[in-house]
């Protein structure tokens, strides 16, 4: 017992002794969480399909009636005072005049012009129809035809009712006649057809889903790079193993009393303590400036924290001992990390990826460990937490029953 | 000229020898620019995938999925409920509707309140957007609906049916007449609706009527910018790895040996970074053969990429060495380094697409020679240039981030070889 506790005071003084490599250990965590969070929030956020854009509406009848036409697709989308805000439309509306709209999609500043004619209320009420202009930007196809299909549907709002209206028209003119019908039906119609139209939308009921458990962007990012930094801290331990080689004191270590077992357990511990230090910089800070959620039962936490770096540990000694070089055991180890944080969706939220890669995140610890702590910053544990945290206890343990050939062979050659 | 040449040709051998360090430094960024450039495309989609699932199976639901598919601009997927929700889930369709079992019945009898749901991601931004395009279709039903039941209504009140009172052929005759009020009231859609858009483009310069864009496809996003940054990375990455000559000469003790022989000193550093250079130059050509290969993705679509890459390799092999004769050891470079290069490439935007990123990040990242690259690389090497080469090249060596490199090569690497010549024994 003695001895592990001096391998780990000796591996704690080692650490401890270059303060500027401590600083940036602590201090580097959180400033990459803050960073991830500026720049890549879009790909957690945004959509993937089509980017938000601007239209640009002229009203050239400048009525009531026209006013109040415009805010049916104001009400319905984003005003260009909500630039910038997070209304989550993907179409903003600028109201302006015709040659400043034409200049702005000249300048590519709005995808599409929609031009109220004058005279287009009227002529709607006589059922002449004026067409409203809808200049779109060949160029980007997708949004031109988005900005179509949407304007149409608003034209064939206008469409069917007045369909509507035609056929009691019609039909009431053979029962009774044209008189009596505008006399005293087509008002009432034309209410009771327009307001009919206009509730189209009560046929939806939305739901959302989401693959993500429902969390901040901050805590997604705090948990996908939790993970990422536990297992920089578990490198320590091959940095540390690699060091020893190098210089020769593992050799030293074979011939001395201390026993394999005594020697893992500490280099274990030692981790431990390097990933307990590296988490706790992540998430204190982050539950300070990010206000994320750790209100949840700490045993959860705890439970998580212990067995992804039980599995990182494992993970590191796998890697120190199936590579010939210590050198070459720390850059596996780097680019091990770089590989497993991105396929397993530490860089990059796993929807973003392709499917092969999806398949592939599934052998990371990254994975299941991040899963794991977005369940307990959600604050609403589901049956996937267990299913996380024992994925990742079978991970540790496999790698430790394929690290052990490889230091049995070691030893045998020492 | 000579001891440059033995030089050179020594450290390319030990550079070489490392093969599968080298395959290693290939592979890995080939397989990150894969997973950048897919997560990092953007608007490379012609057509919105939405996903519909019909439970009804009714006329009026394959009315309305038939009408949407015609719809330019969208890629209807029909599927069954759990699929709709799960393409939704994995972000492959924008929006889910599911047709509900009852919708039909529901609509004639006019109570619509949930008869179609909406499944939506949180990151979606255009549900709305389609669910306003998809509503238009059933109000189109809706007032087929309305139009003929108040006729019906009417007809009532008018004592139209009063003939039939108390039989079934009433019931018939009305049905009738429904029928034939929902049939003239659909029929007023063809040949066109009544009310309908004027659609113009504006196209190079000139706003002309619409055009048939039905055989035109917009997508073709490149992951040249992803391809870049994984390259301009690694770059970092394996320069610094292998520019532990310095500090093994150090740790050797013959450093003080090389010092004291006439231009010695000079000889080793000119071939160390003649060298790297060539072990750099070597790099990036296997990458771009295989980028193009793979890919499809040339990363010298633009002559001026190759100015830009060779003005970074100086900076990052004038750092590299700076950095060696400042650590003491080759384990503390060979430690710090790959750490070093991942986290100026993170900070630099190599993993993100930096070009369409502005403020603070942007700012930052021009602190970094990976970041000032990338800049130049966004600005010059994506696309050729109509300009002559030799223009481009102006432009590029003139402009501020280009000079900030090639200020880095000239420092670092003076400052190395004074920091190497002071040193006392």
């Amino acid at each position: 017992m003695r001895r592990i506790f001096v391998i780990i005071k000796n591996d704690m003084k080692l650490f401890f002794s270059d303060w500027k490599a401590v600083v940036i250990f602590l201090g580097l965590p959180f400033a990459f969480v803050s960073l991830f969070i500026f720049s890549l929030s879009p790909l957690l956020e945004g959509n993937k399909f089509i980017d938000s854009f601007d239209i640009a509406i002229v009203d050239k009848e400048n009525s009531l009636e026209s006013r109040m036409l415009i805010n049916q697709f104001l009400s319905q989308a984003a005003t260009e005072e909500d630039y910038g805000g997070e209304g989550g439309n993907v179409v903003r509306f600028v109201k302006t005049d015709e040659s400043n709209a034409l200049e702005m999609l000249k300048e590519d500043k709005v995808a599409g012009v929609i031009i109220i004619p004058e005279g287009f209320v009227y002529s709607m009420s006589i059922g002449e129809n004026k067409p409203f202009q809808v200049i779109v930007n060949s160029s980007n196809l997708l949004v031109a035809n988005f900005i179509k299909n949407y304007m149409q549907s608003y034209a064939d709002l206008i469409s069917a009712s007045q369909n509507g209206i035609m056929t009691a028209y019609v039909f009431y003119s053979r029962a009774a006649s044209e008189d009596e019908f505008y006399d005293e039906k087509y008002t009432e119609v034309i209410t009771k057809f327009s307001l009919k139209a206009l509730s189209r939308n009560e046929a939806f009921k939305t739901k959302e889903v989401s693959y993500i458990p429902s969390v901040t962007k901050y805590e997604y990012f705090t948990a996908a790079l939790l993970v990422v930094f536990i297992m920089f801290g578990g490198i320590m331990g091959i940095k540390f193993t690699a060091g020893e080689k190098q210089l020769g004191i593992s050799t030293r270590l074979n011939v001395s009393p201390i026993t394999g077992a005594e020697f893992i357990t500490a280099r274990f511990i030692t981790v431990f303590i390097l990933s307990l230090f590296q988490f706790l910089s992540v998430i204190i800070p982050g539950w300070i400036v990010f206000k994320i959620y750790l209100r949840l039962n700490p045993v959860y936490m705890l439970a998580m924290f212990i067995l992804t770096v039980f599995a990182v540990s494992a993970w590191a000694v796998f890697i120190a001992v199936i590579f010939p070089t210590p050198v070459a055991a720390d850059l596996a180890g780097s680019l091990g990390t770089l590989l497993m944080a991105a396929v397993g969706g530490s860089i990059y939220p796993l929807t973003s990826l392709p499917d092969a890669v999806k398949f592939l995140s599934y052998f990371t610890i990254n994975r299941w460990a991040v899963h794991g702590f977005m369940e307990i910053f959600s604050g609403n544990l589901t049956h996937m937490f267990f299913i996380d945290i024992a994925v990742i206890a079978i991970m540790g343990i496999v790698y430790i029953l394929l690290s052990l050939p490889f230091f049995k062979l070691i030893q045998k050659r020492v | 000229m000579a001891k440059v040449l033995t030089v050179f040709k020594y450290k390319l051998k030990i550079l070489f020898s490392q093969k599968s360090f080298l395959v290693t430094m290939i592979l890995i960024p080939l397989f990150l620019t894969f997973i950048t450039g897919y997560a990092l495309k953007f608007e490379k989609y012609s057509e919105i995938p939405v996903a519909i699932c019909d439970l009804d199976n009714t006329d009026y639901s394959k009315m309305i999925i038939d009408r949407i598919k015609k719809k330019e601009g969208f890629k209807i997927i029909v599927t069954n409920e759990a699929g709709a929700v799960d393409l939704v889930k994995n972000y492959k369709a924008e929006s889910a509707f599911i047709i509900k079992n009852g919708f039909k019945d529901n609509l004639i009898s006019g109570n619509i309140e949930g008869i179609i749901e909406q499944v939506t991601s949180p990151s979606s931004s255009s549900h709305e957007v389609i669910k306003e395009i998809i509503g238009s279709e059933i109000a189109r039903i809706m007032l087929n609906i309305s139009a003929a039941d108040w006729v019906i209504n009417e007809y009532t009140k008018l004592g139209m049916f009063s003939l039939y009172s108390g039989s079934s052929s009433g019931q018939v005759e009305k049905q009738r007449i429904w029928d034939e009020a929902w049939q003239y009231t659909d029929a007023l859609w063809e040949p066109e609706p009544p009310m309908k858009l004027e659609l113009k483009e504006f196209n190079n310069g000139s706003i002309v009527p619409e055009e048939d864009d039905s055989g035109k496809d917009s997508s073709g996003g490149s992951i040249s910018l992803s391809a870049f940054g994984m390259l301009v990375a690694f770059l970092a990455f394996l320069i610094m790895f292998n520019s532990s000559w310095l500090v093994e000469e150090k740790e050797n003790g013959t450093l003080k040996r090389i010092i004291s022989g006439p231009d010695a000193l000079t000889a080793l550093f000119v071939g160390n970074i003649l060298s790297l250079l060539f072990f750099g130059i070597v790099q990036i050509v296997i990458f771009a053969a295989i980028c193009k290969l793979i890919f499809k993705v040339s990363i010298f679509a633009s002559a001026s990429s190759i100015i830009v890459l060779f003005i970074y390799l100086l900076s990052i092999t004038g750092i590299s060495l700076l950095i060696s004769c400042i650590l003491k050891t080759r384990l503390q470079l060979q430690a710090g380094a790959p750490l070093f290069a991942i986290i100026t490439g993170f900070i630099g935007g190599c993993f993100w697409n930096i070009t369409s990123m502005g403020g603070i990040v942007k700012t930052i990242s021009l602190f970094t020679p990976q970041g000032l690259a990338l800049d130049l690389l966004g600005r010059y090497g994506i696309q050729p240039s109509s300009e002559g080469f030799l223009a481009e090249a102006g432009a590029i060596l003139s402009s501020f981030p280009a000079i900030v490199l090639i200020l880095i090569a000239v420092i670092t690497m003076s400052s190395g070889y004074i920091l190497v010549k002071k040193l006392r024994y």
